[in-house]
C-alpha cells in the first residue's frame, strides 16, 4: 500500500494554507475547471444534464447491486477475448499478480499510464525494487513522480507545482537543460517518453470503465500516453477497482457525455480507447498478452455499508474537488493518501481504516456542493455525516469527545433546562464578549482558542429572543 | 484469491436479500434482431439527415482542434492532400493500407510532385520495422471506421490494414474521411458496434479508439500544449 499520513490532516492543512505557491495554484485550478464545466453543462443544457445524471445514477446502483454477476460476465468474456482476469482482494495481492507477470515475462521496462488504483498499491516501488525500470507517462504523473510525491489532485496530479520547480525538476532528476516555458517543458517529457514507448516490455494502465456484456476496457485521455501503453508494448496489463463495471456498451453514450464535461469541460477528451483483449491474429500490431487485474482493497467493506456504498459509484472526475470550500483552500496533499476532496473524505477512511483517518469526515462544511455538482450525483454530505456518527460511537475509530467537550456540554444541559440561568448566563456572556472586544481579547476565551485561532466566536446579541419576541408582540 | 471466492465475498457484502427493492435498471434486449432494427432505423435518419449532420462535424471536428477541410471528389481530395503536405514538406509519410488511402496516396500525381518525399505503406513493414518506422515518420495518413458529429472524433478499429501506431506516433495526423462514415451521435456508434459483437458471436475486435483533436496536456500550471505524446496536429479531410 501506498504511504498513509491521514492523521496529519490538520497539520498538513495548516501547511497548505500558509504556502503561496500552493494557494496560487488551487486559485488557478479551481477557476480554470469550474468556469469549463460550467460552460459544457450550457452547451448540452441542464436539463439533458440532469436526465443523464439520473441515468448514471440508476446504472450504477444496478451495477453495484449486482456486481458479482457482472464481474462474472466480464471475466467471461475477458477470457472469450483471448485475455486473463486476476482477482486481487487486496494491494498486496495484487501487487504479487503484478510481479509475477513482469518476472514470468523478465521484462526490463515498464510504461504505466495513469491510474489511481496502482498508487493505492504502492506498485511503483515495488516494480522498482525488483529492478524494473517504471516510467509514469502522464506528465502530471512523471512530474510527480520525479518530485516523488503523490497526486495533489486526481485529473491534475501536479497542479500545485509551479513551471519553474518543474523545469528544475527536469534538469535535477531527468537531466534536461533548464528550460523557461511551458511548450518546452512538454516538448521535453516528449521526447524523454519517446525512447521508453518504443522499447518497454510492458505498459500497465488503469481503467476508467469496465463493459462487463463484451469484456471491455475504456480509458479516457488527452495526452495519448494511454494509447502508447496499449499500442507499443508486447504486454498490456490493466488495473482497475472492482467498482469500475458498467453492464452494456449502450451504458457508455451517458458515462462518456458525464464525465470528460464533469473533469475538463470537454465534449470528449482527445482519447477515448477501448481494449477488448490482446492483438488478433490479423492485427497489424498491439500487445500479444492482456492482462485484467481487479482489485478490492476495501472496497467489500463499502459495498457492505448500505450507508456508504454509493461512494462506489464515483467515476473519478474531480467536481466535487474543484467546487469544495475545503479543497479549495487545503489542496490534495494535506488529505494524506490517494484520493482528496470531499469525495476522498469519504473513501479513505473506508479504504485505509477510519481510526487512521478520523479527521477526513470532519473535513466539510456540509455545504452541499459536492452533491450538487456530482455528475452521478452521490450523496456526499450524507455519508460523511454517517462516517462522523461511526467515528464517535466508537466504531473502530475509538475517538471519544474529550473531557473539555462532556463538561462544557452537561453545563449547557443543565443551562438551557433553567430559563433564569440561560437568560442571566446570555446576559453574562454578551457583556463579557463586549469588555474582551474592547481588550482584543476575544479570541483567548479560556477553553475556546482551539475554536477562535482560526474563526471569531459569533456575536451574542444585547438583546436576546426572548425580549425581541415581547417586542413584536407589543408593536401588533 | 480466486474468481468464486471472490465474487462470494462480493456476494455476500451485497447481501441482495436485504435490500427491499432492486433499482430500476431496464436492462438492454440483446436479442441479433432487435439489434438489426435499432441499427437499420439509424441508418435511415443519417441518410435523411445526413446534410445537417455533416455540418454539425465540420463544426464539432473544428471545435476539437482538427483542421478541418471538406472536398467533393477523389480528384479534389488529392490535391489538397498535395497542399498540406507540401505545407508540411515531410521527409517520410507513413500510410495505412485503407483503401481511400491507397487511392489518394498512390496516385500519380503524389509521385511525381512529392519526389522528395518517401511514402511508405504499413504493410511493406515487418511489426518491428514498422514501430520504429511510426516513431520516425513526419506525418501518418489513415482512414477511418466511423466518424461521430455529436463529439468531432474519428473512430478507428484496427485490423489487417491499419496499425494502431500510424495515428499516434508520428507529429502529424491527416485522417481520410468518406461522408458515409459520418454518424451522427455516441449512441448510433454502440448500437452499431453492439451489433457487430452480436454478429461475430462475442467478437468485435481488440481495439477501438476515438480520436478527437490533438494531443494535448494542461499538466503545467493549466497551459494547454498540443502534442505532448500524441500528434501535435490533426488534419481531417471530409471527402464527398
Amino acid at each position: 500500500m501506498a504511504d498513509i499520513k491521514t492523521k496529519e490532516f490538520k497539520s498538513e492543512s495548516r501547511k497548505a494554507l500558509n504556502n503561496p505557491q500552493i494557494q496560487k495554484s488551487l486559485v488557478r485550478v479551481i477557476d480554470h475547471f469550474g468556469e469549463a464545466r460550467v460552460n459544457a453543462i450550457e452547451e448540452i443544457t441542464p436539463e439533458v444534464w440532469e436526465i443523464l445524471r439520473e441515468k448514471a445514477r440508476t446504472i450504477k446502483t444496478h451495477t453495484m447491486s449486482y456486481l458479482d454477476h457482472y464481474l462474472d460476465l466480464m471475466e467471461a468474456n475477458v477470457r472469450k477475448n483471448g485475455g486473463v482476469m486476476h482477482f486481487a482482494k487486496d494491494a498486496a495481492e495484487a501487487n504479487a499478480i503484478v510481479a509475477s507477470l513482469i518476472s514470468a515475462k523478465n521484462a526490463k521496462s515498464v510504461i504505466k499510464s495513469k491510474s489511481m488504483i496502482s498508487e493505492e498499491m504502492g506498485l511503483n516501488h515495488v516494480l522498482e525494487e525488483m529492478n524494473v525500470d517504471v516510467a509514469e507517462t502522464d506528465l502530471g504523473e512523471y512530474i510527480i513522480q520525479l518530485a516523488e510525491e503523490t497526486p495533489f489532485h486526481i485529473i491534475a496530479p501536479a497542479m500545485h507545482k509551479s513551471k519553474e520547480e518543474v523545469a528544475k525538476l527536469f534538469v535535477e532528476k531527468a537531466g534536461t537543460k533548464l528550460y523557461k516555458e511551458i511548450p518546452e517543458l512538454a516538448e521535453a517529457s516528449r521526447h524523454l517518453l519517446r525512447e521508453k514507448f518504443q522499447f518497454a516490455d510492458v505498459g500497465i494502465t488503469g481503467a476508467n470503465f469496465m463493459v462487463a456484456e463484451t469484456g471491455t476496457l475504456v480509458l479516457v485521455t488527452n495526452e495519448g500516453n494511454g494509447r502508447m501503453c496499449t499500442s507499443a508494448p508486447k504486454m498490456h496489463i490493466a488495473l482497475a477497482g472492482m467498482e469500475k463495471m458498467l453492464p452494456s456498451l449502450e451504458d457508455l453514450g451517458v458515462f462518456l457525455r458525464l464525465l470528460a464535461r464533469s473533469a475538463t469541460g470537454q465534449r470528449l477528451t482527445s482519447y477515448t480507447t477501448f481494449v477488448s483483449g490482446p492483438k488478433r491474429e490479423h492485427d497489424k500490431d498491439g500487445p500479444e498478452e492482456f492482462h485484467l487485474i481487479v482489485v478490492d482493497n476495501g472496497r467489500s467493506k463499502m459495498l457492505q455499508d448500505v450507508d456508504l456504498r454509493e461512494a462506489l459509484n464515483c467515476i473519478r472526475c474531480g467536481a466535487c474537488l474543484n467546487n469544495c470550500p475545503i479543497y479549495q483552500n487545503v489542496g490534495g496533499h494535506a488529505y494524506g493518501w490517494v484520493y482528496s476532496g470531499p469525495i476522498g473524505a469519504v473513501v479513505t477512511p473506508m479504504l485505509v481504516g477510519l481510526d487512521q483517518s478520523k479527521d477526513l469526515p470532519f473535513a466539510s462544511t456540509l455545504c452541499g456542493r459536492c452533491k450538487e455538482v456530482c455528475p452521478v450525483k452521490i450523496n456526499i454530505p450524507h455519508m460523511l455525516l454517517r462516517l462522523r456518527n461511526k467515528s464517535t460511537q466508537n466504531e473502530g475509530a475509538g475517538d471519544k469527545p474529550g473531557v473539555k467537550e462532556r463538561v462544557f456540554f452537561s453545563l449547557w444541559f443543565y443551562m438551557v433546562k433553567s430559563k433564569f440561568l440561560y437568560k442571566t448566563s446570555g446576559r453574562i456572556g454578551s457583556g463579557a464578549q463586549k469588555i474582551l472586544r474592547m481588550l482584543k481579547l476575544e479570541n483567548r476565551i479560556p477553553f475556546f482558542g482551539r475554536w477562535t485561532r482560526s474563526r471569531d466566536l459569533p456575536l451574542i446579541p444585547t438583546k436576546s429572543f426572548r425580549d425581541r419576541w415581547k417586542d413584536v408582540g407589543t408593536a401588533e | 484469491m480466486d474468481k468464486k471466492e471472490f465474487l462470494q465475498h462480493v456476494e455476500k457484502c451485497i447481501n441482495r436479500d436485504a435490500l427491499d427493492t432492486y433499482p430500476g435498471y431496464e436492462g438492454i434486449d440483446r436479442s441479433l434482431s432487435n439489434q438489426q432494427t435499432i441499427v437499420s432505423e439509424i441508418k435511415i435518419r443519417l441518410q435523411k439527415n445526413r446534410s445537417q449532420i455533416l455540418d454539425k462535424f465540420a463544426k464539432t471536428a473544428a471545435i476539437a482542434g482538427w483542421n478541418f477541410f471538406r472536398v467533393e471528389n477523389i480528384e479534389q481530395a488529392i490535391q489538397k492532400t498535395i497542399d498540406l503536405l507540401s505545407s508540411i514538406n515531410p521527409k517520410e509519410v507513413l500510410c495505412s493500407e485503407e483503401e481511400i488511402v491507397a487511392r489518394i496516396l498512390k496516385d500519380k500525381q503524389i509521385g511525381s510532385l512529392m519526389n522528395k518525399t518517401k511514402i511508405i505503406f504499413s504493410d511493406e513493414e515487418n511489426r518491428e520495422e514498422l514501430k520504429l518506422t511510426s516513431f520516425k515518420a513526419d506525418i501518418g495518413i489513415t482512414g477511418v471506421d466511423y466518424a461521430i458529429a455529436e463529439t468531432g472524433s474519428c473512430v478507428i478499429l484496427p485490423g489487417i490494414t491499419l496499425s494502431r501506431l500510424t495515428s499516434l506516433a508520428p507529429p502529424h495526423h491527416l485522417a481520410l474521411v468518406e461522408v458515409d462514415k459520418v454518424l451522427d451521435t455516441l449512441d448510433d456508434l454502440f448500437a452499431i458496434r453492439k451489433l457487430t459483437f452480436l454478429e461475430e458471436e462475442g467478437d468485435m475486435g481488440s481495439y477501438m479508439n476515438f480520436i478527437t483533436g490533438p494531443s494535448r496536456t494542461g499538466d503545467i500550471e493549466q497551459t494547454i500544449v498540443k502534442g505532448v505524446h500524441g500528434p501535435k496536429e490533426v488534419s481531417l479531410l471530409l471527402i464527398g
